[in-house]
This record gives structure tokens, C-alpha cells and sequence, in this order.
């Protein structure tokens, strides 16, 4: 194993600390002497800043001052899409009350034209039966009359028959006819 | 290799007088083609520029690719560049209000992603951080010194900014500590670039040494096992996720402090009525 150089380890870090403070000459001196790099350091800054001018604070910044802006206009844009919907949504909740109201309305108007075709055709069958009882009634009163007659001939007839039968005696026939029709007339009248 | 980056530890250790580093193209292109040839000597005199420039490099193809296609809707590289960056902005107006955040921020940014992404280049194989040296840290302290000041003077005046400077005196007892006050604000404004530049600096380079050892500890204890091991323990590993927190954290202290020094030199009513109140 060699052990030369770990044995020679602590000698060389003492020694190099040591080496690192040792100075030559005045602060002042060693300062002019540093001059040239300070100034070259100084340069080597001044294009740093141009370079980052020109690669960094000038594009990537004004990426990011784009982006931004784009962010904000696109949460105004969602703002006011959000609006428009709400607003786009009430219009359409008051128009589809609108229409219901109105389909309401028209389903009543046809309930009250059914109502009334109703009552209309119950008029009318009203009427009818009206006049079919009119007409029933006309026929029944002919019927009547017209039975009537034919009973009081049937009458006549019969009294007739029955008074031939009873007095046996014939009379003219024109005559008793007449007498029976007054005595029905005024059995009539009474 | 194991015995190329045990020399390469061990001549950055004890030739050259610095703590142990880990090793970086420029010090295995040494080892490789002798570091007595004039590639050689060019790369070590100018490593922190080359660093500097690979990490400029890295910076630029990321925002380039992440930008090259940018719109609204992202892409993997351009969603990871507006997370840095929206993240980046919400720290900043946090604490100079939305107003101020829009004209401040690209040079807060600029120092973040510079900061991190220098931070985070000695996390690569034979790559180096170049915060890790003072140079660095002193420049981009100079440039948040003189953006302050200009802050301070456009947005005050020169009037206002003395007065600032002289604590805003209000009454005789106030303008009797000006003497006192003034020079003690001015020194302030000074050390302020001072311990920006030293706090980071004093942070990356103790990570940079941490790692160093840990991968030095790593290669010797494998020399002590097994002599011809073709690699080390990778000791230094738990440290790399420690130090990639620790990037991210210094590239954000600096840029937040350079953050509050320019609120502390903005009009005070302005920060009022952003409701904004940082002083």
C-alpha cells in the first residue's frame, strides 16, 4: 500500500492554506495589477447584458408578457361567454315559459272551442229533437184529427145503425147526418 | 489519469502556494505538453477570461435555443428560461414594487444568470468557477457600485443625494451629526461593492477548496488501497450537490443585495405609494 502520499495529505492542505494568504505587495498594487481582468470581467458583464437583451428579456419576457395578456383576454372572453350563456339561458327559460304559457293558452282556446262545438251541437240535436218532436206531434195531432173524424164517422155511423134499429124508421140520409154532426159539434164545444 | 490528477492536485497544493484545486483543462494541458510552452503560459495568464467566456458562451447558447422558437406556447428550454426568469422578476419586485421592477430588472437578471452560471462551471469536469477569483467578484461589485450611483444621482439629483448622504438631516441635532454622518455614509457606499465582491469570492473559492480536498482526499485514499487504481473514491461527491445550492444561494444574495441598495437610493415617496416600504 503507499501510504507516502495519505502521510503527506495534511502537510499539503496546511501548506496550501497557507499559500492562499500569502501576498505580494500593497492592496493598491495588487489591485492595478488585477486591472486588465477587471476590466475585461467588466466588458464580459456589458455582454452578458446584450446577449440576454437581445435572447432573454426581449423575446422569452415578451412571450410571457403575450401569453399573459392572451390568458387575460381569454378569461374575459370565458367571462363573457359566461355572461352571454347566462343571459342566452334566461331568454330561453322566459321564451320556453313564453311558448308554454302560449300552448296553454292555445290548448284552453281549443277546450273552449270543443266547449263550445259541444254546446253547439247539443243546441242542434236540441233542435232536432225538437223539431222531430214537432213533427211527432203535428203527425200525432193529424193522426188524432184524423182518427177523430173517422171515429165521429164511425159514430155516425153506428148511431145510425143503432137509431135505424131503434125508431125503424129511415130517415133521410143527409138529414141525419147533419143532425148527428151538430149534436157531436156541440157535444164538442161543451 | 489517477496518477496525472494526484500530480496535478498535488503541484497546485505545494508548488504553487495554493490551496489544492481541482484540476482544469489548462493544468492537464500542462501536465500533458509541459507547462514550459507558450499555449501553455498564455492559457494560466488568461484562465479567468477563458473561463469567463465559456460561461458567456453556455449563456448564450441556452438563452439563444430557448429564445430561438419563443411563443406562447414553450418549449423545454424557453418553459426552463421563463421559470428562471419569472422567478427572477417576482424576487425583484418583491423588493422594489412592480413600478421599479420593469426598469431595474434586466441588470438584476444579468447578474444572477452571469453569477450562477460562472458559479456552476467548476461543478464541470476540468472546468473552473471564475467567481473563485477576486477579479470577477471586483468587477460585477464596480458595475452594482457605479449602477448604484447612477441610480442614486438620475433618480435624487446630486442635491438629493448628498442630503441622502448626509443621513436627511430634519433638525439642528441632524445637521450637527452631518460631519459625522456623511463620511460614514460615503465609506458605506464603498465597502458596500467591497463585501458584495469579498462575500462571493470568500464562497465559491471555500467551495472550490472544499471540492479540491474532497477530490485530493478521494485520489489518496485509493493510492493507499490500491496503488494503480485507474480512479479515485469520489469523496468530493456529496459536496457537489451542496455546492450546486450554494451557487444558486450567492448568485441570489449578490443579486438581491445589489436589489436593496438600489432601493435605498430611490424616492422614498415613490415606494410609499407603491406600498412598498424597504427601508
Amino acid at each position: 500500500m503507499n501510504f507516502e502520499l495519505l502521510q503527506a495529505l495534511p502537510a499539503l492542505v496546511t501548506a496550501a492554506a497557507e499559500g492562499g494568504h500569502e501576498s505580494d505587495g500593497s492592496v493598491v498594487s495588487q489591485f492595478i495589477a488585477m486591472l486588465p481582468d477587471i476590466i475585461t470581467v467588466i466588458l464580459c458583464f456589458f455582454l452578458v447584458y446584450w446577449i440576454l437583451k437581445k435572447y432573454a428579456y426581449g423575446p422569452i419576457l415578451s412571450a410571457i408578457d403575450e401569453r399573459r395578456d392572451r390568458i387575460e383576454s381569454d378569461l374575459k372572453r370565458a367571462e363573457e361567454l359566461r355572461l352571454a350563456a347566462e343571459q342566452g339561458w334566461s331568454e330561453i327559460e322566459q321564451r320556453l315559459q313564453t311558448v308554454e304559457e302560449e300552448a296553454r293558452r292555445k290548448m284552453q282556446d281549443l277546450l273552449n272551442d270543443g266547449k263550445q262545438s259541444a254546446d253547439e251541437i247539443r243546441e242542434k240535436g236540441r233542435q232536432d229533437s225538437e223539431a222531430l218532436l214537432d213533427k211527432a206531434r203535428e203527425n200525432i195531432q193529424y193522426e188524432t184529427q184524423k182518427a177523430r173524424e173517422e171515429l165521429k164517422q164511425d159514430i155516425v155511423n153506428l148511431t145510425l145503425h143503432a137509431t135505424e134499429q131503434i125508431i125503424r124508421e129511415r130517415l133521410d140520409d143527409q138529414k141525419h147526418r147533419d143532425l148527428i154532426g151538430d149534436f157531436l159539434n156541440r157535444l164538442e164545444r161543451n | 489519469m489517477n496518477n496525472l490528477l494526484s500530480l496535478v492536485l498535488i503541484r497546485a497544493a505545494e508548488g504553487g502556494g495554493h490551496p489544492p484545486e481541482l484540476p482544469t483543462f489548462i493544468s492537464m494541458f500542462g501536465e500533458l505538453f509541459g507547462e514550459n510552452n507558450a499555449i501553455f503560459h498564455f492559457l494560466e495568464r488568461e484562465k479567468i477570461v477563458i473561463f469567463v467566456l465559456i460561461a458567456i458562451g453556455v449563456i448564450y447558447y441556452f438563452f439563444r435555443k430557448a429564445s430561438k422558437d419563443a411563443g406562447v406556447r414553450p418549449g423545454r428550454m424557453q418553459a426552463l428560461a421563463e421559470i428562471l426568469l419569472e422567478g427572477l422578476y417576482e424576487t425583484v419586485e418583491g423588493i422594489l414594487g412592480p413600478k421599479e421592477a420593469r426598469r431595474y430588472f434586466p441588470f438584476l437578471a444579468t447578474l444572477f444568470i452571469f453569477i450562477l452560471f460562472m458559479n456552476l462551471l467548476g461543478l464541470f469536469p476540468f472546468m473552473a468557477a471564475p467567481t473563485a477569483h477576486i477579479q470577477v467578484t471586483a468587477a460585477l461589485a464596480i458595475c452594482t457600485f457605479f449602477y448604484v450611483q447612477y441610480t442614486a444621482i438620475t433618480r435624487l439629483g446630486p442635491a438629493k443625494y448628498l442630503f441622502h448622504l448626509m443621513g436627511e438631516p430634519k433638525d439642528a441635532i441632524g445637521w450637527c451629526l452631518v460631519p459625522l454622518f456623511l463620511p460614514l455614509h460615503v465609506m458605506e457606499e464603498f465597502i458596500k461593492p467591497i463585501s458584495l465582491a469579498c462575500r462571493l469570492f470568500g464562497n465559491v473559492y471555500g467551495k472550490e477548496i472544499l471540492l479540491g480536498v474532497g477530490l485530493l482526499l478521494g485520489v489518496g485514499l485509493m493510492h493507499v488501497m490500491w496503488s494503480s487504481a485507474p480512479v479515485g473514491i469520489p469523496l468530493h461527491l456529496p459536496f457537489m450537490f451542496l455546492a450546486i445550492l450554494l451557487s444558486a444561494i450567492q448568485a441570489l444574495i449578490f443579486m438581491l443585495l445589489s436589489a436593496v441598495y438600489i432601493s435605498l437610493v430611490l424616492p422614498h415617496e415613490e415606494h410609499h405609494d407603491e406600498g412598498e416600504h424597504v427601508h
